[in-house]
């Protein structure tokens, strides 16, 4: 409890050094801050010293922390330790939160008495407090009192008010001070000055019953602006923090100031309502009401119209001089309201916390002193720190006695002494309350008995957390041993809800190779990526083979993640993927892979022209955009060539739509490639004439040639079988017989630019047909192909490459055979990509009619 | 014992009595003080009216934001116990000498005296 009187000290301190400087400041100042700021402003000080909390730091905290442990020092409080083994099978009752605490139920049955009178001084010390507190609630009760026989006195003496004329006086002025409360009125003779009682019931008392009117109105807008403004509970405050801080003379200061600036305040109040121009009317209207003289010394609790001659001079004073106050005022104003909540935040009071943190000269001698806390007529001795748990077992506090753990204890790496031993065995209770206790460790080889707890006997102990502790090497060269982490001998004790969590490094090893290998049949993907990562290299290498081999992307991506850095494994995947054109895997390995690493791969793979992977390391690298101007590039390098190529020959080609020949406009342009992979075929209306290029095996242009008449002709059926034939008759071809293809549907939202994306795997043989029948939304260019499995895909098979026309569709329809001697019967990937741009909406079918199936 | 009213308590007292209905409402009173040439405000009838409810002459019943009064006094059984505090403070008690004074002072009309005598005669008979 002296922790509270400290703190109440400090407040008192902390709140007497505002108050000097506010009686300093508001001399200096007197007039020109408003009354109002004048009186509230004394809230703040009330608060201060009224409120315990304060910031973390503040001006004064160091300050008390200084005088409190110089004060320690000088007199150091009596300990009082409730006796070990205490009579009876019930120990005694317990007191007491801190180490400075005391019974609060006196000497009686307190130690203390027999011990020496020399205690009597600290005992005084140790009460001083209770001193503190009798004296604040005496004040108090005194106060209370007296104000209750005064309301009592006035309202025997009264008669209320029976004037409708007063009455509604009072009526209107509350209405125009927007007060909601009926006010009751009453005249006493006995009171000098008006005044008004009652909290919630306002009463106005009036010392006469006539009054002037005039003089009326300027009494009752006071009374009512005081009840408005709740200057009772604002004077019942100040007056309960007087009877706290009784003991400061400036505390008491302060009432007196805080009761005038009331007046104060209020006047100001009043001819703000009334207006300045009334001011020496409401001079005059105070005079009067002190002419009156009464009976009763009324200064507390009741707030009246005037109190004494001199402080009626200066309410006279200051209403004569009373102004509008200026802007720089108002903000000056407003600047010392901000730099006097602050001073009272920062200056402080003393923290307990704050105190705590002091290394406190008797715990630091001590720290096994034990609390302890009393639940269900049971009495446990709280155990926090290793010191304490240590002192359990010298039998300090007695082996029968109840031990309750209140924190998480990490025990030094000394050598752990079992509490309990044969001679003195542990016979009390142990709850581990579900902390934990770290890092117990014993090594003695001699030990026999190696445990937390070594001998117990009818003992409890339970809810124990035992984690890291190292045991293992204790007692080796002991014959007869006797170890358990808990509880090593237990007679007839209990020992239950224990936990034990030992070394990590005394776990036996499991065997990591087994047990992925559940994991990896289970399909437990991050049970699989754990056990991953505990894996030697060599395992972790067979592993990532078996994966890449099965396939197994999911698997394979999170153990790469596993993976150590910069090891070799990365490297040698990555070639392998590169080489098998693993993109997926590829990609994944990519994602480990240094910067430096990366733009070595990108080096090859632009060196080996290989575009996907390409695409995937400007990618990886950030550098996405470069990749796309060199695609650009390419293609327009490819394009230049084609047109160097096509000019060689004698054909001019002005765009891709617009081919001259000899000084005529190409309509009908025809260029088939070696295997008819790749076909460019461009009817321009306006052109006159048309041609084909005919190239040898090397895919070289031999010869531009005049196309036939049944060559064209033969063309132009060929195309209008494509475009007139539907799903339908499809089935039925020439030969008449019938086909029962398989049709692979295709329907995609987006392809993106360059995107070549597998529709399927097929295998073709001699004779099988294939059809085309795609179209996209948007886009300008779409290439529809196969390629052979097992070769690059740039050498394609039955490909169409469609380019849209302006304001036509975006259509690639074909129908090829499968046969010699362009083709052969194998395995093939078809694929649809978008060549010029991205492209949107593709839908469609293709067909593959196998010639075995058909009839 | 009835507690005297004050010239405003009684005016209230009045409107409340003549009230026929078995309760009697707050806007009631204010039209009743204002057609007897004597308007108040709400808050000075409200502080009246509580004072007569101290005094004991009315209760009062809230129901949502009505109050309903209601008179524990009768206009009978106040003017009896004024008369009797009359007759105690100025004619000692005597009833006779109030009598008396009516008579003498002229303070009485003939039918009023006629009438007066035939109760006289009445309570003669009951006794």
């Amino acid at each position: 409890m002296n922790t509270v009187l400290k703190v109440f000290l400090s407040m008192s301190f902390s709140g007497s050094l505002l108050i000097l400087v506010l009686l300093l400041g508001k001399r200096s100042l007197n007039d020109k801050i408003s009354r109002q700021w004048q009186y509230y402003i004394w809230l703040i000080v009330i608060l201060r010293l009224l409120l315990p909390f304060g910031p973390e730091t503040t001006l004064l905290g160091e300050a008390y922390q200084a005088v409190d442990r110089s004060i320690a020092q000088v007199s150091p409080l009596p300990q009082q330790r409730p006796a070990p083994n205490a009579p009876g099978s019930v120990p005694a009752p317990v007191v007491g939160i801190g180490p400075d605490d005391e019974e609060a139920d006196g000497p009686a049955d307190d130690p203390v008495t027999s011990r020496p009178s020399q205690d009597v001084g600290t005992l005084l010390i140790d009460h001083i407090w209770l001193v503190w507190l009798v004296v604040a609630l005496g004040m108090l009760i005194r106060k209370v009192t007296i104000y209750q026989g005064f309301v009592r006195y006035i309202k025997a003496g009264s008669t209320p008010v029976s004037d409708i004329e007063v009455l509604d006086q009072i009526s209107i002025l509350a209405q125009q001070l927007s007060i909601k409360k009926p006010i009751e009125s009453c005249v006493d003779p006995l009171v000098s000055s008006p005044l008004l009682i009652g909290f919630f019931h306002p009463c106005i008392v009036l010392p006469s019953a006539d009054i002037p009117k005039k003089d009326l109105r300027y009494i009752v807008l006071h009374e009512l602006t005081h009840y408005k403004r709740r200057d009772m509970f604002y004077k019942w405050l100040v007056q309960i923090t007087v009877c706290l801080h009784w003991f400061d003379p400036l505390v008491h200061l302060m009432s007196r100031e805080i009761a005038r600036d009331c007046e104060f305040s209020c006047d100001e109040a009043v001819l703000a309502q009334v207006g300045i121009g009334h001011a020496r009317d409401y001079g005059n209207t105070l005079l009067d009401a002190m002419a009156a003289v009464g009976r009763y010394k009324e200064d507390l609790g009741a707030v009246t119209l005037s109190e004494n001659k001199q402080l009626l001079k200066e309410r006279l004073g200051a209403i004569m001089r009373s102004e509008k106050r200026s802007k720089a005022i108002q903000l000056l104003t407003g600047v010392l309201t901000l730099c006097i909540v602050f001073s009272a935040a920062f200056v402080g009071i003393y923290s307990v916390a704050a105190a705590t943190d002091v290394p406190d000269p008797i715990k630091a001698d001590d720290p096994s002193e034990m609390e302890t806390l009393d639940l269900k007529g049971t009495s446990y001795y709280l155990v926090c720190n290793e010191t304490q748990l240590r002192a359990i077992g010298t039998g300090e506090y007695g082996m029968d006695q109840n031990y309750m753990q209140q924190a998480d204890i990490r025990l030094s790496a000394d050598e752990w002494i079992p509490i309990g031993t044969w001679d003195d065995p542990f016979t009390g209770s142990y709850n581990g309350n579900g902390f934990e206790i770290t890092g117990l460790t014993m090594t003695d080889p001699d030990a026999e008995i190696i445990g937390l707890f070594g001998v117990a006997k009818n003992a409890h102990i339970y809810n124990i957390t035992l984690r890291d502790h190292d045991i293992a090497s204790a007692g080796k060269n002991a014959a007869n041993k006797s170890v358990g982490a808990i509880l090593a001998i237990g007679q007839g004790s209990r020992s239950y809800d224990n936990f034990v969590y030992p070394k990590e490094a005394a776990v036996s090893i499991e065997d990591h190779p087994s047990e992925i290998n559940r994991y990896y049949q289970a399909d437990s993907l991050p049970l699989f990526e754990i056990a991953f990562s505990r894996l030697d290299v060599d395992t972790q290498k067979e592993w990532l083979e078996r994966l890449y081999a099965d396939g197994d992307f999911a698997f394979f991506s999170v153990a790469v993640r596993r993976l150590d850095e910069d090891t070799p494994l990365i490297a040698d995947l990555a070639e392998k993927a590169y080489a098998d054109e693993e993109m997926a895997f590829f990609s994944t390995l990519a994602d480990c892979m240094e910067e430096a690493e990366l733009e070595l791969w990108l080096d090859r793979a632009l060196e080996d022209g290989d575009w996907a992977f390409g695409s995937i390391l400007f990618d990886k690298l950030d550098r996405s955009e470069e990749f796309d101007e060199l695609e650009e590039k390419q293609q327009k390098e490819w394009a230049e060539a084609q047109t160097a190529e096509y000019e060689k020959a004698g054909v001019t080609m002005v765009d891709e739509k617009t081919y001259y020949y000899q000084g005529q406009l190409v309509n009908i342009f025809l260029d088939i490639r070696k295997e008819g992979s790749f076909y460019t075929l461009n009817m321009n209306p306006k052109g006159t004439v048309d041609i084909k290029i005919v190239r040898d095996e090397n895919d070289e242009i031999v010869d531009v040639r005049y196309m036939t008449e049944a060559e064209v002709t033969e063309l132009l059926e060929a195309m209008s079988d494509d475009e007139d034939r539907d799903d339908d008759d499809r089935q039925e071809a020439e030969e008449g017989k019938i086909w029962h293809p398989e049709v692979v549907p295709v329907d995609l939202n987006a392809v993106a630019a360059g995107e070549a994306i597998l529709l399927g795997e097929y295998d073709l043989s001699d004779g099988d047909r294939i059809w085309f029948n795609i179209s996209a939304e948007t886009g300008s260019r779409m290439k529809v192909f196969f390629a052979k499995k097992d070769e690059q895909k740039d050498v394609v098979y039955w490909s169409v490459n469609s380019v849209r026309q302006p304001g036509g569709s975006l259509d690639c329809m074909a129908d090829f055979t499968v046969g010699p001697p362009a083709t052969s019967s194998g395995t093939y990937k078809l694929y649809l990509q978008a060549l010029d741009g991205a492209l949107g909406n593709v839908k469609g079918s293709i067909s593959i009619g196998s010639a075995a199936d058909a009839s | 014992m009835v507690q005297r009213l004050s010239d405003a308590e009684l005016e209230i007292m009045k409107i409340v009595w003549g009230d026929r209905s078995e309760v009697t409402l707050f806007p009631y009173i204010m039209d009743g003080l204002a057609a007897r040439g004597k308007p108040c405000q709400k808050n000075t009838l409200i502080v009246l009216l509580s004072r007569l409810m101290n005094k004991g002459f009315l209760s009062a019943k809230k129901i949502g934001r009505r109050n309903e009064y209601t008179a524990l006094v009768s206009e009978k059984q106040y003017q009896t116990a004024q008369t009797r505090s009359f007759l105690d403070k100025i004619y000692e008690g005597s009833a006779k000498g109030l009598v008396s004074d009516l008579i003498m002072g002229d303070l009485l009309t003939d039918e009023e005296y006629e009438e007066l005598k035939g109760l006289l005669e009445k309570g003669m008979e009951r006794t």
